[in-house]
């Protein structure tokens, strides 16, 4: 990196740190209670009620007399429960914060192959009590949707037999995951049903404000940058390249990250040109996914995929930067871990 | 549900981008730095192992924020401090990691952020509060045998924080940040209106005072000291954090040496550079020539360099909520450390010679040199 590109690198997040509020503080009791209302309760209910649509389907799939019934059903329905994920997937405060719900629902990302070698091993082992009950205290790697994923979207048929020599019949594994995911869903959905419970709003407000700082760098940098490398794309690193849906994932995180900035943002009218540039670029960055497909790994392929990847992330990072200058005004808040410490 | 360690680490190691398992070491040209931090993604509070070329050998989760670490000489193993009012300390083996002894505090006292070893490895000083009377206290354990805990003694003041040992292997020197807190009311401060920071110098044989030494200001006595480092010859520099809040500018780093008869000598700077720092100090450290001193403020998102020992004004380097420094391991200058994950080996003030930010880290107050 250029010293000249390197001095930049500081300055801009320096000033983004230093801005003062100008702007009496906002009501945060408010805030919380309208994102909790609005953002993050629907936001689980969606999921909660995919899950548990999956749940079935997979349930009615294994039941089926046919000798190997299509997967398209189970398939629609893992697309639609992940689509609710995808939409809540930034989110990492709160209940989604305990008991490792959030890797458990997602391990990811995995650039040790993680989730296949367990996969693998949990297969191939005669379970001593039924999976349904065992599988919660198993390696978070095969807990969630990317174990799933691999399930109902690779070569082997979803069937009641175990094939030699896994121990375990795929239906079996699919319905115990599934049931998993089901649960903790539910338990996002339960316990974050009272918006005026929990944490100080200041806090919780601060946090969400963390989250999505934090999620617009995890797009650009874990979905996007990686795979599309600095000399030869790495497909491999894509997330969801088995189901063929890592762009569409990126949509709807964007669609997601420009909903809780603008409840966020609420109505403040300090620095209106810097939210109208904001609110302007999440639109340049939704057309650019649109214009990439559903599929990564086909539009990663295509000649201008991987500038296509690293414009979309640079679009990302800018957002990330001038949302973070953004809020820290508008929320009276600041991100600065060690500023903040008083030690 | 039960989560077993090898689960455990195992999401934590995919989830913290860049983490090596366990056992994993590389990179033994030169031994890295150690570092607390928080994992973003996985919402941990850790310490990590860096290696010469900063990144992350491997990371081990704190039940609560960490807050500085130190090396036992001749062993190979360190310790990590919980921020204070901290809980916990947790002893840990540097090559892979894995954690050794957890220690508590006595009861009705806490730990208070730093510890240091003596020379031989065998004892450990912590500074600590005893929170009924809100007495400072150094805390002293057995290294060489499990850290049982074998003594404690008066730090000489109200909210002891960093300590070091001079030169003479016996001599504590001890900054009493001057600040009480009680475990009902967190980190709540209890007596900003009468706080009297101090810095002590203790026998570690005796456990008594040799010298107090305060600000002769009487104007100064809300600039709580909490961070000092020693240089070869005895002098003690040390940083503070103002707690008037009345937009009055003061000094804030300053020196003393033991027995000198001197009241404490200010560092200059410039008024632009003071008046970023915002009143507040983070890590206080020296090259390993003892030529250089840096102090840095995360406030300001400033790092402050002096020639030594004639306290000459040099430069600052900016880096934003920056507060971790540690003494570069192979070639004068220094590593700094920041909230957003960044680490930068430079010379005092000029050109970076090297960095790498870990996105979804952020660096916690103090990063130290294995």
């Amino acid at each position: 990196m250029s010293h000249r590109r390197f001095i930049f690198a500081l300055v801009l997040p320096l000033l983004a740190g230093t801005a003062l509020p100008t702007q009496a503080a906002p009501d945060y009791q408010n805030l919380r209670n309208t994102i909790r209302t609005e953002h993050i309760h629907p936001g689980y209910e969606t999921l909660s009620v995919g899950a548990q649509e999956l749940e079935h389907s997979i349930a009615r799939h294994c039941r089926s007399t046919e000798q190997a019934p299509d997967r398209v059903a189970v398939q629609s329905a893992f697309h639609l429960a992940y689509d609710a994920w995808q939409a809540v997937q930034h989110i990492r405060n709160g209940p989604v914060n305990v008991e490792d719900r959030h890797a458990r629902l997602q391990f990811w990302p995995d650039k040790r192959g993680i989730t296949d070698r367990h996969l693998r091993q949990l297969m191939l082992t005669e379970p001593n009590r039924p999976l349904d009950q065992s599988i919660s205290d198993m390696s978070v790697a095969v807990q969630g949707f990317p174990a799933l994923e691999r399930l109902l979207f690779g070569e082997t048929a979803l069937s009641q037999h175990a094939q030699a020599p896994e121990k375990i019949n795929r239906c079996s594994a699919a319905h115990a995951i599934a049931d998993n995911i089901a649960r903790i869903a539910r338990t996002l959905f339960d316990e974050t049903r009272n918006a005026t419970a929990g944490t100080d709003a200041r806090t919780e407000t601060r946090d969400l404000f963390n989250d999505l700082v934090t999620a617009l760098k995890f797009v650009s940098t874990i979905k996007l940058q990686d795979p599309a490398g600095s000399e030869r794309a790495r497909p491999f690193l894509l997330e969801n390249a088995i189901s063929q849906r890592s762009v569409r994932n990126v949509e709807i995180n964007i669609r997601a990250m420009r909903a809780l900035y603008q409840l966020l943002y609420g109505n403040a009218d300090t620095d209106a040109n810097t939210h109208t540039l904001i609110v302007s670029q999440f639109d340049v960055a939704l057309n650019e996914v649109r214009a990439l497909g559903e599929n990564g790994v086909e539009a990663l392929g295509q000649e201008l995929g991987p500038v296509r990847f690293r414009s979309l992330a640079a679009t990302l990072e800018s957002l990330r930067e001038l949302i973070a200058e953004d809020l820290t005004t508008v929320l009276g808040l600041s991100l600065g871990f060690n500023a903040l410490d008083g030690d | 549900m039960v989560i077993d360690r090898r689960t455990f680490i195992t999401a934590l190691t995919a989830l913290g981008l860049g983490g090596m398992l366990p056992g994993a070491a590389r990179g033994e040209t030169h031994a890295g730095y150690l570092s607390t931090g928080f994992d973003t993604l996985a919402k941990r509070h850790l310490v990590s192992r860096l290696d010469h070329r900063l990144d992350i050998v491997w990371d081990l989760p704190l039940p609560a924020r960490g807050h500085a670490t130190m090396i036992r000489p001749g062993g190979d193993e360190a310790l990590v401090v919980a921020r204070r009012p901290g809980s916990y300390a947790v002893v840990f083996d540097i090559a892979d990691g894995l954690s050794r002894h957890t220690l508590t505090p006595q009861s009705g006292r806490h730990f208070y952020g730093h510890g240091v070893y003596s020379a031989d490895g065998r004892t450990l000083w912590m500074t600590e509060n005893s929170f009924e009377s809100g007495d400072g206290v150094i805390g002293v354990y057995d290294a060489a045998n499990g850290y049982a805990p074998t003594a404690a003694f008066p730090s000489g003041g109200i909210g002891p924080h960093q300590l070091a040992l001079l030169e003479d292997g016996r001599t504590l020197v001890v900054a009493n940040g001057g600040i009480r807190t009680h475990p009902d009311s967190g980190r709540t401060k209890l007596n900003l209106e009468t706080m009297q920071p101090s810095l002590c110098y203790i026998n570690t044989a005796t456990g008594r005072m040799f010298e107090q030494v305060c600000f002769d200001d009487p104007a100064r006595h809300m600039l709580s000291i909490r961070h000092l480092a020693v240089m070869a010859d005895g002098t003690v520099a040390f940083a503070c954090q103002d707690q008037a809040d009345n937009g009055e500018q003061m000094p804030l780093v300053f020196t003393h040496r033991m027995g000198s008869g001197q009241p404490f000598q200010t560092l200059p700077m410039p008024g632009s550079v003071l008046g970023q720092m915002a009143g507040y100090c983070g890590s206080v450290t020296y090259d390993p020539a003892g030529a250089v001193l840096a102090v840095s403020s995360p406030r300001g998102g400033q790092v402050a360099f002096w020639q030594m020992p004639e306290g000459r004004w040099l430069d600052s380097f900016a880096i934003p909520d920056g507060c971790g420094v540690a003494e570069a391991g192979d070639h004068p200058g220094f590593v700094l450390s920041n909230g957003e994950g960044l680490l930068v080996e430079t010379t005092q003030g000029s050109t970076p010679l090297h960095q790498q930010r870990h996105p979804f880290r952020k660096w916690d107050n103090h990063l130290t040199a294995i």
